[in-house]
């Protein structure tokens, strides 16, 4: 390999490694399998990536509480089996246009979990869709 | 390609991708030295067996709220390991039917227990999960890996210290017997080894898969060489070569990680066939 093209691998590497370590967290990039890895990893460590803005790419739904009736916002990932779902509660910033249900959409928003008993819910505040 | 392989590099800074790969290779290294062991004894089935026996004792531990499902888990295969191994004389169900039957009747309480018990939300996801190991080796702990590597390295120190034993137990146990070696007692540690094996390659693979890991690298080894010794190197060698690849290429392509070794496990057995017809 000339020095050249170790010159530009070098670069492009530490550029697209930066692209990961900036605020930005975007895993709209990753496939299925890595994804729900990384998914898991933030939920075990959710007071790490408080605070940090999220870009993901999965199926936008409608929930409703069956126990309150309140409807929530919500993103969708899947594993690569498609058997384990991951869900991100979503508050669209002020004046986002709601998707369509059931359609695949990227958003970015700032993570936020929401610690309540043993659990942790994530969400995603001012959630706009990006290209 | 360049593309791909600046993307593995990425992944590769990921703790949990590291992990992976570490503990993938030592359990497929451990389960390829179980699987010349009971491939040789003609046990091939106990792994599949084990696991689910395995699930079955998950389901318990989930039950009952256990934190860590392991301490559960590892005495209950450990003790039907023992019982599936043990000689024939004075059992009421010999053979294959007693495999079968803890099989198929521990898949099938476990769950029912993890029905009835379970305060999880997404209950099949976790079944699934644990039955095909989509994504089960992505997310170990340190403590996962420290304790997989610990258990490797008494699988290893085991196989290597008392391998004349094994030979000897392995083709002709009576004999081995009557040369003086403790007959009952490898079969208990070997039971022991196997329980542990299989707990730790659920992960890898999930419970439905854990018998490719076992059987296919011995299997594709004798097609190659004809000696025990090298049946056993072999067997390491394409056992990890197998589950290095699988992981690379299923969170390069995105597939569930215990399918996609399992099927480059199939890829090799199928060239060491093609390649022993040749020769």
């Amino acid at each position: 390999m000339s020095a050249w093209k170790r010159l530009f691998w070098g670069i492009g590497l530490w550029a697209f490694s930066n692209g990961f370590a900036s605020d930005v967290l975007d895993l709209s990039r990753m496939n299925s399998t890595i994804l729900f890895a990384k998914l898991y990893e933030i939920s075990q460590s959710a007071e790490e990536y408080k605070g940090k803005t999220f870009r993901m790419k999965g199926y936008y739904e409608l929930a409703k509480d069956e126990i309150d009736g309140k409807k929530y916002h919500v993103l969708l990932l899947s594993d690569a089996a498609a058997c384990c779902n991951f869900s991100f509660e979503m508050e669209w910033d002020a004046h986002e246009k709601i998707p369509k249900k059931g359609s695949q959409v990227t958003v970015e928003g700032i993570f936020n979990p929401i610690f309540e008993e043993h659990m942790i819910i994530p969400q995603l505040k001012k959630t706009r869709i990006v290209p | 390609m360049p593309d791909l392989l600046e993307t593995f590099l990425n992944y590769l800074q990921y703790g949990f991708v590291q992990r992976a790969f570490v503990v993938g290779i030592l359990i497929s290294l451990c389960a390829s030295l179980l699987g010349v062991m009971l491939v040789f004894r003609r046990f091939s089935y106990l792994g599949d067996s084990l696991s689910h026996v395995a699930f079955g004792a998950m389901a318990i531990a989930a039950a009952l709220n256990f934190t860590d499902d392991l301490l559960v888990m590892l005495p209950v295969t450990i003790l039907c390991a023992v019982f599936l191994l043990r000689s024939g004389n004075g059992t009421l169900v010999k053979g294959d039917a007693s495999i079968a039957m803890m099989s198929v009747g521990s898949l099938a309480m476990g769950y029912l227990l993890m029905n009835l018990f379970s305060k999880k939300a997404n209950l099949s996801g976790d079944v699934c999960s644990t039955l095909f190991g989509s994504t089960s080796i992505l997310t170990l702990s340190s403590f996962d890996t420290v304790l997989c590597a610990s258990l490797s390295v008494a699988v290893i120190l085991f196989f290597v210290l008392f391998y004349n034993s094994i030979f000897a137990i392995i083709f002709d146990e009576t004999f081995a017997k009557a040369s003086g070696v403790k007959v009952e007692r490898f079969n208990l540690v070997m039971a022991i080894v196997t329980a542990a094996v299989i707990v730790f390659a659920m992960r890898l693979v999930g419970s439905l898969l854990v018998s490719a890991l076992i059987i296919f690298p011995t299997v594709s080894a004798m097609r190659l060489f004809k000696s025990f010794w090298g049946v056993t190197l072999c067997a390491v060698v394409l056992s990890v070569f197998c589950t290095a690849i699988g992981i690379v290429v299923a969170i390069l392509v995105g597939t569930p990680v215990g399918s996609t070794i399992v099927a480059v496990n199939i890829l090799i057995f199928a060239l060491t066939s093609i390649f022993r017809r040749v020769k």
